[in-house]
């Protein structure tokens, strides 16, 4: 058994072999780093800066197609505000003014939340979660929300399908769509339970897992570079040297 | 605590899905708000959305700590997609320890009533966001004029800074929750009692 498990667990290694994967709790601080750096900068240039470290990030973790994506969405707010907005009308400029300014400040986090998703399965989390010692009844709820994400797109798809058919009014609509939403989390609720306890979600005891998750050196030094980033960043930013 | 009155698995797992749910809606109002009339009435427009799952969570799960929970994670994702400030998770906290109290205070028996009150204390969590207009003034505008917001966002922003618009957003979560709450009454009068999912 233990033999089947090792194999098992080396051609899911094999599977992601340039992926490296970021520790859970290392990938929170980057965040926290980022939420610091978007809160604290005042010019917009100087997160440049950051967005493009956060992009080389990415590339050595093995993500170098969100890499790319974020540098194209750089590239085109900074074009749309530089080239578009003088010359468009008030109300474009109100309505995209604050979505692209707003979304290039908020790039950074965008990044490290990204780089943690992508590099991170959701056991993880929750196995970082549980070393963090939090409580058994904050974690299951969290991971159950983040899980559920996804079904929520998919069932939204193919209510949103369905509708294409017919003519509706707005509050039919939402109607249409909150409904079955509710129906199917009913049920998915109901059934992930029964599935949950089963398996002994119900057990007090401290959970046991066969993967195991450490901070290595490369967490480290992700960490204290993006720190050192952020840092000359921000006095860059105060001292108004660009 | 009793036995009975202890969160199982299966509670949580609701709590988890209806705050999904929840979520999600609470950020389509977010996003919303790039509409400045929007914003302004923010916790209305998020009350006015979100009463369903709230509803539907509440009567899953009759239990303490239930609100806190979907609260924290409510905390939790803003937090980490960087969209709190802290006056926003000031307000979050003190409102959902609000709402939490409210149900208490009821025995966890929830009606109409009680729920609607709860619900529009939950709701009040969201006047943090938009009252940085009328709490900081014109440092305020300022500081996002700094940040390389457009001229004409901050002036229509600056229309909005009376008092009248500040009762009116004060206002808004309880009319919202009011209005959410009978929008989930008749949907569930009309689809949920029939299913046998309430």
């Amino acid at each position: 058994m233990e033999k089947i498990m090792d194999r098992e667990l080396q051609s899911l290694k094999k599977e992601n072999k340039y992926k490296k994967s970021l520790d859970p709790r290392a990938g929170i601080i980057i965040l926290l780093i980022s939420n610091v750096v978007v809160f604290m900068q005042k010019a917009a240039m100087v997160g440049t800066i950051y967005v493009i470290f956060m992009g080389i990030l990415l590339l050595v973790y093995g993500c170098p197609k969100s890499c790319i994506k974020f540098y194209i969405v750089l590239l085109g707010m900074i074009a749309v505000q530089r080239y578009i907005f003088p010359y468009a009308p008030s109300w474009i400029v109100i309505l995209f003014g604050i979505f692209t300014n707003y979304g290039r400040r908020m790039l950074p986090c965008l990044m490290a939340g990204i780089m943690l998703i992508k590099t991170n399965t959701m056991h993880r989390f929750i196995l970082a979660m549980r070393k963090m010692r939090w409580t058994e009844s904050l974690v299951i709820p969290v991971a159950v929300a983040i899980r559920y994400f996804p079904a929520i797109r998919e069932e939204w798809q193919h209510v949103h399908e369905a509708m294409k058919l017919r003519k509706l009014s707005v509050a039919e609509k939402l109607e249409g769509c909150l409904v079955p939403m509710m129906l199917s989390a009913t049920t998915t609720a109901e059934e992930l339970a029964q599935a949950a306890v089963t398996r002994g979600i119900e057990n007090p005891v401290r959970k046991t897992s066969y993967e195991e998750i450490k901070i290595e050196w490369m967490d480290i030094v992700s960490v204290g570079l993006s720190l050192m980033v952020a840092i000359i960043v921000l006095v860059i930013d105060n001292r108004g040297l660009l | 605590m009793k036995q009975e009155m202890k969160l199982t698995g299966k509670d949580l797992i609701n709590i988890g899905i209806y705050t999904a749910i929840l979520f999600v809606l609470n950020f389509v109002a977010m996003f919303a708000g790039i509409v400045p009339f929007l914003w302004t009435i923010l916790p209305g427009t998020a009350a006015l959305l979100t009463a369903i799952p709230f509803a539907m969570m509440n009567l899953k799960v009759k239990k303490p700590g239930a609100i806190l929970i979907m609260g924290a994670i409510v905390a939790l994702i803003y937090f980490v997609t960087g969209q709190f400030t802290v006056l926003l998770l000031i307000t979050f906290v003190v409102a959902c320890i609000a709402s939490e109290a409210i149900r208490f205070a009821f025995h966890y028996k929830d009606t109409f009533v009680t729920m609607t009150v709860s619900f529009i204390a939950f709701s009040f969590g969201m006047i943090g966001s938009p009252l940085p207009i009328w709490c900081y003034g014109e440092s305020f505008f300022t500081q996002i004029a700094e940040n390389g917001m457009t001229k004409e966002y901050i002036d229509t922003l600056r229309g909005f800074a009376t008092t009248e618009n500040l009762i009116l957003m004060l206002i808004s979560p309880i009319i919202g929750g009011i209005l959410g709450m009978l929008i989930a009454k008749v949907l569930f009068k009309k689809h949920f009692k029939n299913a046998g999912v309430v």
